[in-house]
């Protein structure tokens, strides 16, 4: 009898230290999982970004591995929004000069 | 002769009326109630004084790698945002009820709606290595709770690229920069 009691005794202390060595880990949070709204990218203004910028990268980064297709229409339109950005840029300089 | 001795019995008398004042339990120590102007710089002080000398030798990582966001954002909105907010966020019963009350860090230092004597204005590199110490060691009574214990520093460091980014983000960057969705919850940690 006396055994079992330490027995028990013993798991329920040593069941309280694995949940206070888990308490912090990561997949603690999975419970809260919440999907990126990456549809709301589309709508940014997409001629302020830049697409150097470490939270513009790390956004599409996001929704590319999220697997949203949404993350996909707006990396094409953040590479148009450049691409026309680039393409305004050679436009005004060879409008503003003579070559 | 004379002076040593009235300076010791004025040191004596500050001693014991202190200490009558302390074990009275006069001072009001309710969240409720804000510092007299003395104990509030006291305090205040001692902190910034304390935090400076602790961190000015921590070297700072470079904190533009877009995957510290992508690991420091989700750990912000988990852990820090009920009482350090989020853009669109004012206010919570948290960032209310605490004393001091907990700075606004989705806003620029300047606007966080309280005295610091030094953190690190104009200077990233500063405020960084205050952020890192503050995150890893927390600050005694004041709800700031140290997560060096369980988190180790890179882990911090990705919240002090966070922190960084913070008060430059919208709402919705924000949502898409902490979501912790399956995917990323296994593929960032």
């Amino acid at each position: 009898m006396k055994n079992i009691q330490a027995t028990l005794y013993l798991l329920l202390a040593s069941s309280f230290f694995v949940v206070t060595a888990q308490a912090h880990d990561p997949s603690e949070h999975t419970a809260k999982k919440e999907k990126p709204k990456c549809e709301a990218m589309e709508n940014m203004d997409h001629s302020k970004m830049d697409a150097n910028d470490p939270v513009m990268m790390a956004m599409m980064k996001k929704c590319k591995s999220s697997g949203s297709s949404d993350g996909h229409h707006a990396e094409g339109a953040m590479k148009n929004s450049v691409g026309e950005s680039n393409t305004n840029k050679a436009e005004k300089h060879t409008g503003g000069h003579d070559h | 002769m004379k002076t040593v001795k009235y300076l010791l019995l004025i040191a004596i008398g500050v001693f014991a009326i202190g200490a009558i004042y302390v074990y009275s339990g006069a001072y009001p120590m309710g969240a409720d109630v804000p510092h007299n102007r003395l104990t509030y710089w006291l305090l205040e002080t001692a902190r910034e004084q304390s935090i400076e000398r602790a961190s000015k030798d921590i070297s700072v990582p470079p904190l533009d790698d877009p995957e510290l966001l992508l690991a420091g954002g989700p750990d912000y909105n988990d852990m820090c945002v009920a009482c350090h907010l989020k853009p669109g966020k004012t206010q919570s019963d948290m960032s209310i009820g605490l004393y001091p009350a907990p700075p606004n860090l989705s806003k620029q230092e300047d606007e966080h709606g309280h005295d610091h004597a030094d953190d690190g204005h104009g200077d990233p590199a500063q405020s960084a290595r205050r952020q890192f110490w503050i995150i890893k060691h927390g600050i005694k009574a004041s709800g700031m709770p140290a997560w060096g214990p369980t988190h180790d520093d890179q882990r911090i460091w990705a919240m002090v690229a966070f922190l960084q980014k913070l008060p430059e983000l919208s709402s919705e960057q924000y949502q898409i920069l902490t979501a912790r969705d399956e995917t990323n919850a296994s593929s960032h940690h």
